[in-house]
């Protein structure tokens, strides 16, 4: 999920510049969506304003009912979010899936079932099934609204961030020549000859040689363009050559074309810019990280104050039943299913996240 | 590989049956002997560097999409795309890894693109992301409830269905389809969006200028103006080279605002006076504009006037004629002599009804460009006399022309499964999608007013995904050494007008052997074209020039001659071109570039020329055959190709025209 903060007028907005954390605890995100929450009173949720109702968010792990995580369940939730119209279809589809695939419809299930009873306890619940995902939806929105203030970056952050992650903002290395082109190498080097007899301008040498089927002045362009014009050992060997700025032919260099006699005029070795050369980009992509990461931790450390248990026919690490349609498979004995005693672990290696929304 | 020799005459095939075969046009009248050795003449001495700079020649050849949807749009969003934004959208292009917003794999794009315009649809412009990701109170409340309930329940698509028009009008009428709308197709927050609208106006024109690097990386500001009265694609992207403060000195002109074409021109010539941006309006699916695109007569059933066809003809200089929905250049029904002309035809209109398809003069580019032609004659000014560009129409915030790297027109359909299942225009698949196309731009430099200047003089081109290289050039001097010449491109313009112009002068009466090349001892126009295959890709089959003009009787005309190809192919008795052949397996959806050539190169002249008549002319560039999306898919899937598509298809290019008023 991405908010935007360019809006001039929209819900959500930069309460103040200055960033006074950079890390989200427990204790001020509960206290960010209580406040917020606060200030959208639902008439027919008085609960929710009741801060002494919602401070009990903040005790900790909710052991008492765990989030039982049942293969029905699962399934009818698998099938709501993908659409699939057909329960057994739903099945299979579900059964195919690896591993990592499985565990991450089980991570959203228990995230959602998560937020959900997180919402309730603060007292925004009303019992309908479209109101719970709204819940989850308004739960993801308030805690991106809580964190974005604090995920401003100041300036140190943004030069560590950009020492770290250099080669996001690298410039590629570019090419500057101007080329006369030969079908055959006797032509070429009688060029060659006359060119540096009379040491031609790169500019005065246009109408040289043979018709070439791409461009004969090249400014600014990248390896991969000029490789893909020219094949590798020409652009090899332009990485080579010293450029020579005025009058100074090189070769004849050999392409698939033919021969090319070069006047290279200036190699742009590829570089990492400066901070102040790309403020702005580096502003924006540590925004983008900080925001996923914000978003995937303070929905985890929600997730965190459940226990979960799956009940059989759940584990993700169990091997596949036999699908309906393959025939001659292996045996369709479905081995007893084995909780896995460290979901938590593995919830943190979901790439589903706060993004599940996202999934079509 | 055969290595094609520099050709030195121009080759063409009859247009009657019953001429010679080939006829093989030697030029009498070379002006330049060919370079053949080291002690050539030296080169005409060059003012200096910066003039150099400045000349035409020097012009390069960027690639961009100028119609591009994401999250922004009504449509794409309810169709799945709930997180590829416009930064997603530049980046992709910029050649950045992505996420895509329905799979959620890590996407990227083979070669980046050099100019990107992210094009959404004015109506409801970001609101129905802002009504499901972030209102909660207000007016729109009640609404935003009703999105988060289609959307989470799997509805999103036809709450999207809700929104097209129910057609009244049969295919074929021509009555103002404005008079008589049928069922309404507004969503009930009349009033109630601007302020998201306004809100996501100003997000998306500072992306822009964020993403814009000039020398490096054109961001074009622009956005879609959606009308759609009676199922009738009328829709025009509109971009400006202006800056986002400029851009946010306005909002968007909307379909809501006015559907009338002449209404949008209004809009864009006063704003343009009141803010200094200038605007390019660009026509798109005129192939599912029921006759309407390039009708006879105005909207609302008017004659053209003299003024009217220049208000149209400045705004709108240049049309996109190829791609995801279909391609435009020209049907099987309007060409049937044209072996090619059934390329990518995508038959389903944008409605809630379904209609059967029916191909008119007013859907397609080449008989538009005649039909320009006529009403020129008739009225003194050619309302149709646009050039023509490839773009996606891709609403998953990537542009994804690449054949191998199609990513879906909608979000939900960029799987090969969903694409099965996909029903995006009342009858069409994922697989009836095609993936194309391009803008070849040739410009000064990567900026934002070098493009437009390039569009508004038309010197650009469509390809269908492919990046064939395409100059073209008309004057009534070139010759056989223009063809081998290492300075073509200066000698192209020096001697004639590129492509998107108007042919300079008028034919002069020749002596000797040019009095054979034209009636009355005229002589003809000549055509200089130079192809070069995609640097990545194919190789090239053929070189074609689409001829159109107004015989003796007034009507509409058209030809397609062929003027330079590959191999050792010669015309049959009926003048027909044998087919290329192909390299492509089908049963690993690979091919090779063992037929075919990397460059065609060639001057033609008219056999048919009348200085009488007018006339115009555009280059169609065949590539060899490649394997379709839909056969790589199934491939993929393990099952037979879909049987309504080809499994292979030859990419081609399209030019810009070159006119010729008597």
């Amino acid at each position: 999920m991405r908010v935007s903060t360019t809006g001039n007028g929209g819900s959500i907005r930069r309460l103040a510049r200055e960033p006074l954390v950079h890390f989200v605890v427990v204790g001020v995100l509960g206290f960010a969506i209580v406040s917020l929450v606060a200030r959208e009173p639902s008439p027919r949720d008085p609960g929710a304003s009741d801060p002494s109702r919602a401070r009990g968010v903040e005790d900790g792990v909710r052991d008492d009912v765990p989030i039982r995580v049942s293969r029905a369940d699962l399934l009818a939730f698998v099938q709501s979010r993908t659409g699939q119209p057909d329960a057994a279809r739903t099945e299979h589809d579900f059964d195919a899936l690896s591993g990592a695939a499985r565990r991450d419809w089980i991570d959203r299930f228990v995230r959602e079932e998560a937020l959900v009873r997180e919402a309730r306890a603060l007292g925004l619940d009303r019992d309908d099934e479209l109101i719970r995902r709204h819940l989850v939806r308004k739960m993801e929105f308030l805690t991106v609204a809580a964190l974005e203030d604090a995920l401003e970056p100041d300036r140190d952050a943004l030069a560590t961030y950009h020492r770290q992650h250099a080669e996001s903002w690298r410039v590629p290395a570019t090419l500057t020549f101007t080329h006369v082109f030969a079908r055959e190498r006797t032509h070429a080097e009688a060029l060659l000859a006359r060119l540096r007899k009379d040491a031609v301008a790169p500019a005065d040498a246009l109408a040289l040689g043979d018709r070439f089927l791409y461009d004969r002045h090249y400014v600014d362009r990248t390896f991969d363009e000029v490789r893909s014009h020219f094949g590798e050992p020409f652009a090899e060997a332009l990485s080579q050559a010293s450029p020579a700025p005025g009058v100074d032919w090189l070769g004849p260099l050999r392409s698939q074309h033919g021969w090319h006699l070069v006047a290279l005029e200036r190699r742009e070795a590829g570089r990492l810019p400066e901070l102040d050369e790309v403020e702005g980009r580096v502003r924006e992509d540590l925004l983008r990280m900080r925001r996923e990461a914000a978003i995937d931790a303070a929905l985890a450390e929600i997730v965190d104050r459940y226990r979960v248990e799956l009940e059989p026919g759940v584990d993700p690490a169990a091997s596949l039943p036999d699908s309906p349609g393959s025939a001659g498979g292996p045996s369709s004995e479905t081995p007893d299913q084995v909780p896995d005693p460290d979901l938590r672990s593995g919830s943190d290696e979901s790439h589903g996240g706060a993004r599940d929304d996202a999934r079509g | 590989m055969a290595r094609r020799r520099a050709s030195c005459v121009a080759r063409f095939a009859p247009r009657v049956a019953g001429l010679a075969a080939i006829v093989v046009l030697a030029t009498p009248f070379a002006a330049t002997p060919p370079p053949a050795s080291a002690t050539e003449p030296s080169p005409p001495p060059l003012a200096s560097a910066e003039a150099d700079e400045a000349a035409p020649a020097s012009r390069r050849l960027l690639w961009g999409d100028t119609h591009l949807h994401t999250a922004y749009s009504f449509d794409a969003f309810l169709n799945g795309n709930r997180s590829a934004d416009p930064d997603t959208a530049y980046r992709w292009a910029k050649g950045l890894p992505v996420i895509h917003p329905y799979h959620r794999a890590r996407v990227r794009i083979e070669t980046p693109l050099d100019f990107l315009v992210v094009a959404d649809h004015a109506e409801y412009l970001g609101v129905i992301r802002k009504l499901y990701y972030e209102v909660e109170d207000g007016p729109a409340a009640a609404f935003a409830a009703h999105v988060r309930q289609a959307f989470d329940s799997g509805r999103g698509a036809a709450l999207f269905a809700g929104v097209l028009p129910e057609a009244v009008l049969e295919p074929g009428e021509t009555r103002n389809p404005i008079e008589d709308l049928g069922a309404p197709t507004a969503l009930p927050i009349a009033g109630q969006d601007e302020p998201l609208r306004r809100d996501a106006w100003a997000e998306t024109t500072a992306a822009a200028d964020r993403h814009d690097e000039p020398g490096r990386f054109t961001a074009m500001i622009g956005w879609e103006w959606s009308s759609l009265p009676n199922g009738a694609n009328l829709h025009r992207v509109v971009m400006t080279s202006a800056d986002g403060e400029t851009a946010r000195r306005f909002m968007p002109y909307a379909s809501s605002d006015s559907m009338v074409p002449e209404d949008l021109w209004s809009w864009l010539d006063a704003t343009s006076r009141e803010t200094g941006a200038e605007f390019v309006a660009i026509p798109h699916n005129p192939n599912i504009s029921k006759g309407y695109m390039w009708a006879e007569t105005r909207l609302d059933g008017t004659p053209y006037t003299v003024e009217s066809a220049r208000t149209r003809a400045r705004w709108e200089p240049v049309a996109e004629v190829t791609q995801y929905k279909g391609d435009s250049e020209t049907h099987p029904d309007l060409s049937p002599e044209d072996e090619f002309a059934d390329f990518e035809t995508y038959g389903y209109y944008i409605q809630r009804n379904r209609q059967d398809y029916l191909a008119q003069p007013g859907d397609y580019a080449r008989s538009a460009l005649g039909r320009g032609l006529e009403i020129e004659a008739r009225v003194g000014a050619n309302p149709y006399k646009f050039g023509m560009i490839g773009a996606t129409d891709s609403h998953t915030g990537l542009s994804a022309p690449e054949e191998d790297n199609f990513w879906g027109k909608m979000a939900l359909d960029s799987t090969p499964e969903t694409k099965m299942k996909f029903a995006g225009g009342r009858g069409a698949t994922g697989w009836s999608m095609g993936a194309q196309g391009l803008a070849g731009v040739w410009a000064e430099e990567n900026t934002r007013a070098s493009i437009l200047a390039a569009f508004k003089r038309r010197e650009v081109y469509a390809t269908t995904g492919s990046r064939i290289r395409l100059r073209f050039f008309g004057g009534w001097d070139y010759d056989a050494g223009d063809v081998r010449a290492a300075d073509l491109a200066e000698r192209g313009y020096a001697k004639g007008v590129p492509m998107g112009a108007d042919l300079l002068g008028r034919p002069a009466p020749r002596r000797g052997l040019g009095r054979l090349l034209g009636r009355g001892g005229d002589a003809a126009p000549s055509f200089l074209v130079q192809a070069a295959r995609d640097p990545k890709g194919a190789n090239l089959d053929r070189v074609q020039i689409v001829k159109g003009w107004l015989d003796a009787e007034g009507r509409r005309r058209e030809q397609v001659y062929d003027v330079v190809w590959s191999g050792d192919r010669s015309p049959d008795a009926s003048g027909r071109l044998p087919a290329v052949g192909s390299t492509v397996d089908l049963e690993r959806g690979t091919y090779t570039n063992a037929i075919g050539e990397p460059e065609l190169v060639a001057v033609w002249r008219d056999p048919d020329f009348d200085p009488e008549q007018r006339a115009f002319y555009y280059v169609r560039v065949l590539e060899i055959p490649t394997p379709r999306h839909s056969l790589l898919d199934a491939l993929a899937l393990g099952q037979e190709p879909d049987a309504e598509h080809p499994p292979t298809l030859q990419e081609r290019a399209y030019s810009s025209p070159i006119w010729y008023t008597p």
